[in-house]
């Protein structure tokens, strides 16, 4: 049996499981969305078992983490609480539920038979992460953190033009029919900054030639480019679509230099599944930006026909 | 234009050559440009060339129209201009097809005789489906809400409808149905008083005032139903674009490839639903791909285009003409365009070797209508 664990609206999820039925192995779903109405989990000296809605999980051949968690209802009770005692109940038993979840977790991760791992996932650290590619002989922009504007002025003088980007995941904000995305964008006039601000990251704005995009899943690594630079709207985050006349994205080859450098950075990092960021500039060196564990892989998949549904599909039912 | 430099072709940009010119697919902006084929056999043929020596091979005006050429294909970004080292980083792009269904495409004529959800439910097994429910009589508003609600928690990708006029169903209804069950694609209602098409909405909602339903309206070809995707044009480079991975069902529970054909697989009542699936019958249109149909293999629409089995120029012949395709790949023209004759004017059909294009005649026709 394969575990998935990920969100109700993902739709990688339903291309995977497509394949799974297609090549007749029995998985079981868990949605963040939907709360787990049973739990067993009982430890002795011989054997541990996980018993999820009567299910079995810690007998999983192989587990999927691919987003999300394993979530439970945490009772609450409205009454008078003056001394704040049901707010720390609450807070109480949510630290229970987590150490359960956390163990689940761990289990998972027994004899290597996860894909995607949720601690390291929610444990990514972008400024970390760009430390330890340097360590890994992997270019990176010039990157600071300020709160004034006189670091940022100095910086400004030594790099030029700047790019600014969340530290952490940005949230996607709905409001009525409109999504609100944090996208990477330029940095502009910073004269009229204030002297002091919210600390915040900046970066040295690569002059880029394309970008790169890279899913891996274990030791395979599949990219594509992506060609934006003759469009401002996308010049600074490709996501940012232009739908007229898309961006060109197609198949790349990563030279095995950077490739080697990207696996070792990712052994370090102890993530066997996720997508990297890159850019090449115009002397054709490679720049990491960053990399998402649980990131989007179809805007990958499809325009290079890689089938990567079908891939990480295959990669569950060959773990034993 | 920088022509000291090499160039490659985006992987998604896809020439194909057809009898008198050639196209470049454009899979991600989904369009088509025309080309003549001289360029073609260079983007086939010189990938490793930089753009001046290419230029160089030609002389005077032939020169100068090779350079726009290259400008051409420079501002639609078809090409991209760069070194030696960076053509080998950009690779094809893989040309394969894979599809984790073998059932995708099911269509049902509505009859009170069998339980459409009952029969879904063991199609699903097979594949997602993209499913097409066609309704011949008035059918009240609550049978249809009571098959939406019994389809909720079916496998399936997309739903259309098409139903004949009522007055009962209003635009109101319509919202809230289409909110309630969002795997709608579309609903189209025929025989209606007025002509309307939303075609841009969600699901698309279209009135038309035709018989959409009768034989007459199935099997056209035109560029109206060109499909310029990845998906499509690598299923059509191995399968029937039209017949591949389909099902149908005719109101008397009769399985069929296509409901305008005679041929039928048994009854859903009765018929084991795995073994015609896999039966080689069953799967005996979806091999027959463009490059081996007549005069299609010479066309240079013919892996985005559609395709028909049922209505063929040639009944006795399988790997005949789409009998409704309006277009003659000999001498590029469309029936509407001037200049136009048939295909069977620009060559012979027979039995054995299918149609042989006249290929002196043909020259002797395009002379005419597009000089030397």
């Amino acid at each position: 049996m394969i575990t998935i664990i990920t969100e109700a609206t993902d739709n990688s999820t339903n291309g995977v499981i497509d394949w799974l039925k297609f090549f007749k192995k029995d998985f079981i779903r868990i949605n963040y969305e939907d709360y787990i109405s049973k739990i067993k989990i009982e430890l002795d000296n011989q054997d541990s078992n996980i018993l999820l809605n009567d299910i079995d999980v810690s007998k999983s051949n192989a587990v999927w983490y691919r987003r999300g968690t394993i979530n439970f209802q945490v009772p609450t009770k409205k009454v008078e609480d003056k001394y704040k005692i049901n707010e720390k109940i609450s807070s109480h038993l949510n630290k229970e539920l987590s150490k359960i979840r956390d163990y689940i977790h761990k289990n998972f991760d027994y004899n290597n038979k996860s894909i995607g791992n949720y601690e390291v996932a929610i444990n990514t650290n972008k400024l970390y992460i760009l430390d330890q590619a340097k360590k890994n002989k992997l270019k990176i922009p010039p990157t600071l953190i300020t709160d004034n504007r006189d670091d940022l002025e100095i910086f400004y003088k030594k790099h030029g033009a700047l790019i600014t980007k969340a530290i952490s995941e940005a949230p996607l904000l709905s409001i009525e029919n409109h999504v609100a995305y944090f996208y990477t964008s330029e940095v502009a006039d910073i004269s009229n900054f204030p002297k002091m601000f919210f600390p915040s990251l900046f970066q040295k704005k690569i002059e880029k030639a394309y970008e790169v995009r890279v899913f891996f899943i274990k030791n395979k690594y599949y990219s594509m480019a992506i060609f934006s630079q003759n469009d401002s709207a996308t010049s600074a985050d490709f996501r940012n679509y232009n739908t007229q006349k898309p961006n060109r994205t197609v198949p790349y080859k990563l030279p095995s230099v950077v490739k080697k450098r990207l696996k070792n950075l990712m052994k370090d990092l102890k993530i066997n599944t996720g997508s990297i960021d890159l850019l090449v500039d115009k002397n054709n060196d490679f720049f990491f930006l960053e990399v998402n564990p649980v990131g989007q892989y179809g805007m990958v998949s499809y325009p290079c026909n890689y089938n990567l549904d079908k891939i990480i599909a295959k990669e569950l039912t060959k773990i034993k | 234009m920088e022509q000291n430099s090499y160039y490659f072709l985006f992987a998604n940009c896809i020439p194909v050559r057809g009898y008198t010119r050639a196209i470049i697919c454009d899979l991600t902006r989904k369009t088509i440009d025309f080309i003549p084929i001289q360029l073609f056999n260079i983007l086939i043929e010189s990938k490793k060339n930089k753009i001046k020596d290419i230029v160089q091979r030609y002389k005077g005006d032939e020169k100068e129209i090779m350079s726009e050429y290259f400008d051409f294909l420079l501002e639609n970004e078809y090409i991209y201009l760069c070194d030696k080292d960076t053509l080998k980083k950009f690779p094809p792009l893989s040309k394969s097809w894979q599809s984790p269904n073998h059932i995708s495409s099911l269509i049902i004529e509505y009859s009170e005789n069998f339980c459409i959800p009952e029969i879904i439910r063991n199609i699903e097994e097979y594949g997602k489906l993209e499913i097409q429910i066609r309704f011949f009589t008035k059918t009240p508003i609550n049978t249809i809400l009571k098959l939406l609600s019994e389809l909720s928690n079916r496998r399936i990708c997309s739903l259309e409808l098409i139903i004949p006029f009522s007055n009962e169903i209003q635009d109101k209804t319509l919202e809230k149905i289409c909110l309630d069950y969002q795997f709608i694609s579309k609903f189209i209602f025929y025989n209606t008083p007025k002509e309307n098409i939303k075609d841009h909405s969600t699901p698309s909602i279209i009135y038309t005032h035709q018989n959409i339903l009768s034989e007459s309206h199935c099997g056209f070809i035109s560029p109206h139903y060109f499909n310029i995707s990845i998906d499509s044009f690598t299923e059509s480079l191995y399968y029937n674009n039209c017949l591949n991975q389909k099902l149908c069902i005719n109101k008397d529970g009769e399985i069929k490839n296509c409901l305008n054909m005679d041929r039928s697989y048994g009854s859903i009542h009765k018929a084991n639903l795995e073994k015609i699936i896999f039966s080689k019958e069953f799967n005996l249109y979806n091999k027959i791909k463009k490059d081996s149909i007549d005069v299609c293999k010479e066309c240079e629409f013919r892996y985005i285009c559609s395709d028909c089995r049922t209505f063929i120029k040639y009944p006795e012949n399988i790997y005949s003409q789409p009998a409704k395709c309006t277009y003659n790949p000999y001498i590029a023209k469309w029936e509407d365009e001037e200049g136009y004759v048939s295909v069977e004017e620009c060559g012979t059909y027979s039995k054995n070797k299918g149609f042989v294009v006249d290929v002196k005649k043909v020259e002797a026709l395009n002379l005419e209508l597009w000089g030397g």
